[in-house]
């Protein structure tokens, strides 16, 4: 199974980091979201992650660390993680950590988001401050 | 196009300690809304998570417009982009803008019922809100349907809005967002 790895930009759009790696089940979603077409960009992510669930049925590893999403990014994103929860329901082994920048002050609703999709999809997501982020990885 | 003495919400400033900075008037593509928000990025700010809700927010309504305005052209690539009108300003240490655009008069109703339930509810409500609108289906590119809750959330007040016919098919929908670029003082200080 292919791996996926689309490189960021920041220009007119936002387009995130991605890699996604069906040898370590590690998944990542870095950057900032703010597409033109969202759901083009995320539908090869969703049939990557599908391929994953059904081919593979490894444990993985999801890895978020989003500075800045529209919100048509975070439809996308809790499609993701429902998709996430399905595999977890069906007996599939699943870790997501949510990762935010705990120097940046004036996040409530950064993390009011993240507890947000907590509560649609019933994941249970750690929330990572960066600067521990490498103990936790 | 819209004329500026047509922005009533603009009356509730007080225009001796108001400065306008820019206004703008046609489509809003891509181009525009990435100038408009690097303009903002060069205010100064007590922190960058306060300058985050501020572009946050209007690159939330800038696209709405982008995708929704009623009133439509084409871009230079054949793309057909929502036309709209924004002012920018400063007031005292807060940062404004304004931002009107065309709607159906057959949408405004339900567009305004949204504003009030909106307006109504308070932040965990809205959260509520939030979370069971963004499990409908996608709107057209892709939305959300949670835009407006968001600008609710984000600047923690309520939306500040101004309707006005134009004719028998449409009407102005125009919404005033106010941020401070100043961190709220606590009891601490």
């Amino acid at each position: 199974m292919k791996n996926i790895y689309i490189k960021g930009s920041h220009d007119s759009y936002f387009i995130p980091t991605v890699d996604f790696n069906a040898d370590t089940g590690v998944c990542e979603i870095s950057g900032e979201s703010y597409l033109e077409e969202t759901i083009k960009f995320y539908n090869p992510l969703f049939e990557w992650l599908n391929e994953y669930f059904t081919v593979l049925k490894k444990e993985i590893t999801f890895k978020i660390k989003l500075t800045y999403f529209n919100t048509s990014s975070s439809k996308c994103i809790v499609d993701m993680l429902n998709m996430l929860k399905a595999y977890e329901n069906s007996g599939g082994k699943v870790v997501i950590n949510w990762y935010y920048d705990d120097n940046e002050e004036d996040i409530e609703e950064e993390l009011d988001e993240v507890e947000d999709f907590i509560l649609e999809t019933g994941l249970n997501i750690n929330i990572i401050p960066f600067s521990k982020a490498n103990k936790a990885d | 196009m819209i004329s500026i003495d047509k922005l009533e919400i603009l009356n509730e400033l007080d225009v001796s300690n108001t400065q306008l900075l820019s206004t703008y008037e046609g489509m809003f593509d891509n181009e525009m809304i990435g100038f408009f928000s690097r303009r903002m990025v060069n205010f100064s700010y007590d922190s960058p998570g306060l300058q985050k809700k501020l572009i946050v927010s209007f690159i939330e309504l800038a696209q709405n417009v982008g995708y929704y305005s009623a009133d439509k052209q084409n871009d230079f690539n054949g793309k057909i982009v929502g036309v709209g009108a924004l002012l920018l300003g400063l007031r005292d240490s807060n940062v404004f803008f304004c931002i009107a655009n065309k709607v159906l008069n057959s949408e405004l109703n339900v567009l305004q019922r949204k504003c009030e339930l909106i307006n109504s509810l308070n932040r965990e409500q809205l959260r509520e809100l939030k979370r069971n609108n963004r499990n409908l289906i996608p709107g057209t590119n892709g939305g959300a349907h949670i835009g407006l809750i968001m600008i609710a959330l984000i600047t923690n007040k309520p939306l500040h809005i101004q309707y006005f016919k134009v004719d028998d098919t449409m009407s102005y929908f125009i919404i005033y967002v106010e941020l401070s670029k100043k961190r709220a003082a606590t009891d601490n200080e």
